[in-house]
């Protein structure tokens, strides 16, 4: 009898130690997500760039990720494997490998950073992490996190992570929760028909703020552009571009309203593409019901050219053809759901019309590019 | 003979007055921490350090929020009332920021009475149970 109350005690006592050490001990937290999407555009307008010579959706600015009209499990599919250790006294490292379906999969490391809490406002990100362009940039692999399909294209650019240092302050301004990000160092991408392109010396800040129903964000960047392929603007000579955003958000208890303005300038024009400033915009409503979460989106985007010269299937420049001064503008309309069947698991659909409102000089060199609809559908899991 | 009957009398209604007061206090979520723990917390302490937007208690010291099971009524209760946000909101809301390394989301430690335990043993350490299952081991921080 005493043997077995002895046993008793000793084993609550070390279910209890070993309860205390899960909570207190450094601990390492692996986390996973993972989206499997298809879709297909059904598109009028033409392309002068595609072989098939019709328009085409970049799905996936980053990755190359394009939908054509034949039915397509890439462009938006994208896994993600995240792994944090918490070392203790405010020091953490977090490692994050994804592969996306625009790369075939390709395992590419995308965040490796050592995180050090300076004191419980500041703390320090040092490595590759994400760079902080948008509202959505941060999480953007992430499809769970939000509502649509992918966030719109039109506030996003090639370039998506940060090799360098960053800064954050959080704390409490009145009743405001907020965020002050400070963030300098480079960024390399590389896309179709661009070759590597790069961000050096970028130096930037983020300033966020919510309180329980509205999240207000703004945020800026001076960088030098640069690309290999580029005649004279290549590493040794790069362009100067500034960067700037603003973004929204409100939740009126199952209502949500989400608007952002981007916007970049290059102080000379791209050599070849021909761009000078860019605009990018949109506003989405959503609206739960019950596990479901209807949404309708608005977004266009605008951007100046000068001294374009397109570029034909072969890849050869269409020097003819140049344009001195134009503008190339597209508006969508977005519409979709977004279906909560599992704790862990969002199923979405959605549809996207856009028009083409480029100049018209624009369209006859280019083709209208931006007539095209698209249709896709699929699963965003986090684990 | 008597007496024995008016004990029982005595212990059948102090049973319905425990039963009624647990019965009342049902609605109520009380957010409890260790009673070596002498910080007084508003309700927005409260929440700001379930969200990850705040690490440490207002003396300074480390804060460490543990959660129920997932799947709790207490924990939906506490999510919706104080968080004020739905099952799928908070979700999404530590999937942004696990994914995005600015915080996780806190550890998932069991039940009410696994939560009472550990919260027992570690001054840090800060949970909430169901008003009704408050004892000495903790101290009720903020009642909701």
């Amino acid at each position: 009898m005493k043997t077995k109350t002895l046993t008793r005690s000793l084993l609550a006592a070390s279910i209890a130690l070993a309860a205390a050490g899960s909570v207190q001990a450094a601990d390492m937290r692996i986390n996973g997500f993972i989206s499997v999407v298809a879709g297909k555009t059904l598109s009028e307008g033409d392309n002068i760039r595609n072989s098939n010579g019709k328009a085409t959706v970049t799905a996936d600015n980053p990755t190359d990720g394009i939908y054509d009209d034949d039915l397509d499990f890439k462009p938006d599919s994208i896994y993600g494997l995240q792994i944090s250790s918490n070392l203790g006294e405010g020091l953490s490292v977090t490692g994050q490998i994804t592969g996306a379906g625009g790369e075939d999969f390709e395992a590419k490391v995308s965040w490796a950073y050592v995180s050090y809490a300076l004191n419980d406002e500041w703390t320090v990100n040092a490595g590759r992490q994400r760079l902080p362009f948008f509202f959505y940039s941060d999480f953007l692999d992430v499809g769970y996190a939000y509502h649509w399909m992918r966030a719109p294209t039109e506030t996003q650019v090639p370039f998506d992570t940060l090799d360098g240092v960053q800064f954050t302050w959080q704390g409490l301004t009145g009743d405001w929760d907020s965020r002050v990000q400070i963030y300098a160092g480079s960024s390399e991408a590389e896309t179709a028909g661009t070759g590597v392109i790069g961000l050096d010396n970028a130096i930037g800040a983020v300033f966020y703020t919510s309180n329980d129903w509205l999240q207000l964000r703004a945020t800026y960047m001076t960088s030098e552009f640069w690309g290999e392929d580029l005649p004279t603007q290549t590493e040794d000579n790069p362009v100067d571009v500034w960067f700037g955003g603003l973004t929204a958000h409100a939740t009126f208890g199952n209502t949500f309203v989400v608007a952002e303005y981007v916007t970049y300038e290059f102080d000379d024009a791209i050599e070849g593409a021909g761009w000078t400033d860019y605009e990018g915009a949109y506003i989405s409503l959503g609206h739960r019901i019950n596990d479901f979460t209807p949404h309708i989106t608005f977004s266009t985007y605008k951007q100046d050219v000068e001294n374009a010269v397109p570029v034909n299937a072969a890849g050869t420049p269409l020097i003819a053809q140049l344009l001195p001064k134009s503008t190339e503008e597209s508006e969508a309309i977005t519409i979709g759901v977004r279906w909560d069947f599992h704790p862990s698991a969002a199923f979405k659909m959605e549809y996207t019309i856009r028009s083409d409102e480029s100049k018209s000089d624009f369209k006859a060199a280019y083709g209208d590019r931006n007539d095209v609809d698209l249709i896709s559908a699929g699963v965003d899991v986090i684990f | 003979m008597n007496k024995l009957s008016l004990k029982k009398v005595l212990a059948g209604a102090l049973a319905a007055a425990s039963l009624m007061a647990s019965a009342a206090a049902w609605s109520g979520v009380a957010v409890i921490v260790n009673p070596a723990n002498s910080n007084a917390l508003s309700g927005a302490d409260v929440t700001r350090i379930f969200l990850g937007k705040k690490k440490s208690f207002p003396d300074g010291s480390e804060a460490i929020p543990v959660d129920q099971a997932e799947g709790s009524a207490t924990r939906s209760t506490f999510v919706s009332t104080v968080l004020k946000k739905n099952d799928q909101q908070i979700k999404a809301y530590w999937a942004q920021l696990l994914f995005t390394g600015k915080g996780t989301p806190p550890k998932e430690v069991g039940s009410a009475a696994d939560v009472k335990k550990l919260v027992s043993q570690n001054p840090a350490l800060i949970g909430y149970i169901d008003s009704s299952e408050v004892d000495d081991s903790v101290k009720v921080a903020y009642e909701f």
